[in-house]
């Protein structure tokens, strides 16, 4: 059901802002909308802030909560009204300032150690080599060059040396060079240097330092395990305001909910403030109510939408649909002016779900697995609706399971048929459910159109399809039933019906389906246009195959692995292990894989096929203003 | 040739096209969801399915395929001997999966990667690009229909 809705329009006093747009954010029942005149809102900036550096600080003490228990079980955060209200910036400010204070602090000693790595590794070539770096290259009748050669070029290398008067000391070798250190004859360095160009002699320079090398590099090891100490204190200390996390949640939730009770749109006047937005019509005392709770001074009138006014879509459904409503938002949100399709769509999308899975033994492991996310790790949202019509599939499932035999692939006692070895009735079953769904689809546009006034409309475009398909899979019902393996005989006046009630139909869209048009010929060719549409509804019932084809990839794959664990099992120990393992895999992959194309292809079946008969979506969200959490699980006394 | 190797034939041809028309298809989905994961590692849930979706039909081959050896005996039963006119009717019963998931796993794979793309560009078009992928599969769906049908009715 899409709720009737209603335009509040509120005039106060200044001084009561704060508390009256506090008291309607507590009921969160008013979507303030900006109006035409010059509507302002505060600014947000500071809160956002803070929601930014909660949400930081949160990342930075996530590795040191611990101990956390699985699934985040035990974490269920109620807070009370006025305490939420009434952030405590001082003390949460505190813990945000040395969280990040110690964060920065972690960030610099892990840049020094980095960079002291570095140096150790810039000096581990040239390990062994003796006396102060300073004094190697200070030497009165010698040059001397350090530097690295290349691995392949190193044999000729020493070998062209040998030719020298020169001194040529190696060093460590890595894996591509070999370090050097070469002492030359002042008077020959030039010459030799010049000589040994060919060899790509990289030369480097070591610190200018008063240590050996051993020295250096103990000292820089000393200084990272320094900087390790140190990183560990502050671990420790952060592992204090791990205990804090609950309080930094509630505080980043508390900022959220001020940024968005400043930014609500308003207009200032000298002394009043005037706003208005959307209310639910049964809800519009509670508008009433919260404003009287706030301030004596206030003027509040409530009406009707305007024509031609964008009024946002507030869907009022039973809970078990409106677990369904994500399906339809994801596709488009319902327009305000349309019928809700959830009811319907809910309905055939948790029969088709059931049908395209249609094993005992996954809907269960699918009932377990939605039961057990939804009661440990508590997902919100779009995501718990999710879950949850996965859990409702689970049961469809589990009924067309028991109805086809199938338990974990292996077929047991079915009450009806079993599609891997009749896909011929998996077929008729999956076109017949398809008239049928898309009829469903022709008669809301139907009753839509008949609420607006245009019986005729809804006779000549909806009825006549409906005529036509019900006819001709009326016609066809003795061709099908010769396919079956048990050949039923329908009674020749079934068909004889269908081919009534198809021909009425026809006639209707060929005499109808061009009365937009102005002349005769205009006429007859939409009439013959219209009948031409029949291609379309073709495609659009033959569509519905696809619930055959993943119903049976299914089984059949199930059928496999139970084949081959069985083919394994055979052999002794170890092949009943190695099929026990086959089985586990090869079932949780193909649930895996059923529960995708499942999704997919019924969710498909519902935008393409069933909602291109009526829908029209394109509607804007109610979206109230209303304390906002994210991290806290309940508010209590809201109300 | 006996009947039986040319209805291998056809079962290996169906399980072989459709997975090679599948793992192009879930590999070029996967290069582009790669990519955007890169800038975007909290859509990776999202580009998952999506890059999931061109690999029904190698599943849809291989069904073909099973089906095939279920009936020649070659699969948990009795292999009877086939004759060569069977035999080429199971080669010809697996051509429609074969060659439509071929084909159709090669561009869902490319519309895949396109709505990967624009998933990653906003992430609120995700169930729209993964209608619009579904789309091509139905090719494959009416190709293993057909596939079945022929196997069934032979």
């Amino acid at each position: 059901m899409i709720a009737p809705m209603k335009k509040a329009k509120i005039v106060f006093l200044k001084e009561d802002k704060d508390a009256v747009l506090k008291a309607l954010q507590r009921i969160g029942e008013l979507m303030v909308i900006k109006t035409e005149e010059s509507s302002e809102t505060l600014d947000s900036s500071k809160d956002e802030v803070f929601v930014q550096r909660t949400q930081r600080s949160l990342q930075v003490i996530k590795p040191y909560t611990g101990k956390k228990k699985p699934f985040g079980i035990g974490e269920y955060c109620a807070v009370n009204y006025k305490d939420f209200v009434n952030p405590d910036y001082h003390g949460n400010q505190e813990i945000l300032d040395e969280i990040e204070k110690a964060d920065s602090e972690i960030a610099k000693l892990k840049a020094e150690n980095d960079s002291s790595k570095e140096f150790i590794n810039f000096l581990s070539p040239w390990d062994g080599l003796e006396g102060k770096l300073s004094n190697i290259y200070t030497s009165k009748y010698t040059t001397i060059h350090t530097g690295f050669i290349p691995l392949k070029l190193v044999e000729d290398f020493k070998k062209q040396f040998e030719n020298f008067e020169s001194d040529l000391k190696q060093f460590q070798v890595s894996s591509d060079t070999v370090a050097f250190m070469l002492v030359n004859w002042r008077e020959d360095d030039a010459s030799i240097m010049d000589q040994i160009k060919g060899f790509g002699f990289m030369e480097v320079s070591l610190p200018n330092e008063e240590k050996t090398l051993k020295e250096l590099v103990a000292e820089k090891q000393q200084h990272i395990d320094d900087n390790l100490k140190k990183i560990g204190e502050i671990e420790e200390e952060l592992k204090k305001y791990a205990s804090k996390e609950q309080e930094i949640k509630i505080f980043s939730d508390q900022m959220e909910t001020q940024k968005i009770l400043k930014e609500t749109p308003v207009v200032n006047t000298v002394d009043t403030i005037y706003l208005e937005g959307w209310v639910k019509k049964n809800k519009a005392e509670k508008i009433k109510k919260a404003v009287e709770s706030a301030t004596d001074t206030y003027d509040l009138e409530i009406v009707d939408p305007e024509e031609g006014e964008v009024v946002p879509t507030a869907l009022e459904n039973p809970k078990l649909i409106s677990n369904f409503e994500p399906i339809t938002d994801m596709f488009s949100r319902p327009n305000s002016k349309e019928i809700d399709p959830n009811p319907v769509m809910s309905f055939w999308y948790w029969i088709i779900f059931g049908l395209m899975m249609a094993d005992f033994g996954y809907g269960a492991v699918l009932a377990i697995g939605t039961f057990l996310i939804m009661k440990l790790l508590k997902p919100r949202g779009m995501m718990k609706k999710l879950i949850k019509v996965f859990f409702l599939g689970s049961i469809t499932t589990m009924i067309w399971g028991i109805i086809f035999g199938s338990y974990f692939g292996a077929e047991f006692h079915p009450l009806w048929f079993v599609p891997s070895n009749d896909p011929i009735s998996m077929l008729i079953l999956s076109l017949v459910l398809g008239v049928v769904h898309l009829s469903c689809g022709l008669i809301i546009k139907a009753v839509s159109q008949i609420r607006d006034g245009h019986i005729l409309d809804a006779i000549f475009d909806e009825v006549s399809w409906i005529l036509v398909m019900v006819g001709l899979s009326l016609s066809l019902s003795q061709f099908c039933a010769n396919m079956l393996p048990t050949s039923p005989v329908i009674p020749p006046t079934v068909m004889t019906a269908g081919y009534i009630i198809a021909g009425v139909g026809a006639v209707i869209i060929l005499f109808t389906a061009g009365r937009g048009k102005k002349n005769i010929f205009g006429k007859v060719v939409g009439g013959l246009l219209g009948l031409y549409g029949v291609t379309g509804y073709l495609s659009d019932i033959l569509s519905y195959a696809r619930i055959l084809a993943l119903c049976m990839s299914s089984a059949i794959v199930a059928y496999v692995m139970n084949l081959l664990a069985g083919m394994v099992g055979a052999n002794g120990v170890i092949g009943f292990i190695f099929s026990l393992l086959i089985y586990l895999v090869g079932h949780v992959f193909n649930l895996a894989m059923g529960l995708l194309s499942t999704y997919v292809h019924d969710s498909r079946l519902q935008y393409i096929e069933f909602f291109g008969k009526f829908y029209e979506g394109g509607g804007v969200d109610f979206k109230p203003l209303a304390l906002e959490y994210k991290y806290v699980n309940e508010i209590n006394d809201v109300i | 040739m006996s009947g039986q190797t040319i209805a291998i034939l056809g079962a290996a041809f169906a399980a072989a096209l459709a997975g090679v028309g599948s793992a192009w298809g879930v590999g070029n989905a996967g290069v582009a969801a790669a990519g955007v994961t890169s800038e975007k590692p909290e859509l990776f849930g999202k580009l998952l399915i999506l890059q999931a979706l061109p690999g029904t039909q190698g599943i849809y081959g291989f069904l073909a395929a099973v089906l095939i050896m279920v009936n020649i005996g070659v699969l948990g039963g009795n292999a009877g001997t086939i004759d060569l006119a069977t035999g080429w009717s199971y080669f010809w019963a697996a051509a429609p999966i074969a060659i439509a998931g071929l084909a159709s796993a090669f561009f869902q794979g490319k519309a895949a990667a396109a709505s990967i793309h624009m998933t990653g560009k906003s992430p609120d078009a995700f169930v729209k690009g993964m209608t619009m992928t579904a789309l091509v599969e139905t090719y494959a769906i009416l190709g293993l229909l057909v596939s079945i049908l022929l196997i069934f009715g032979i």
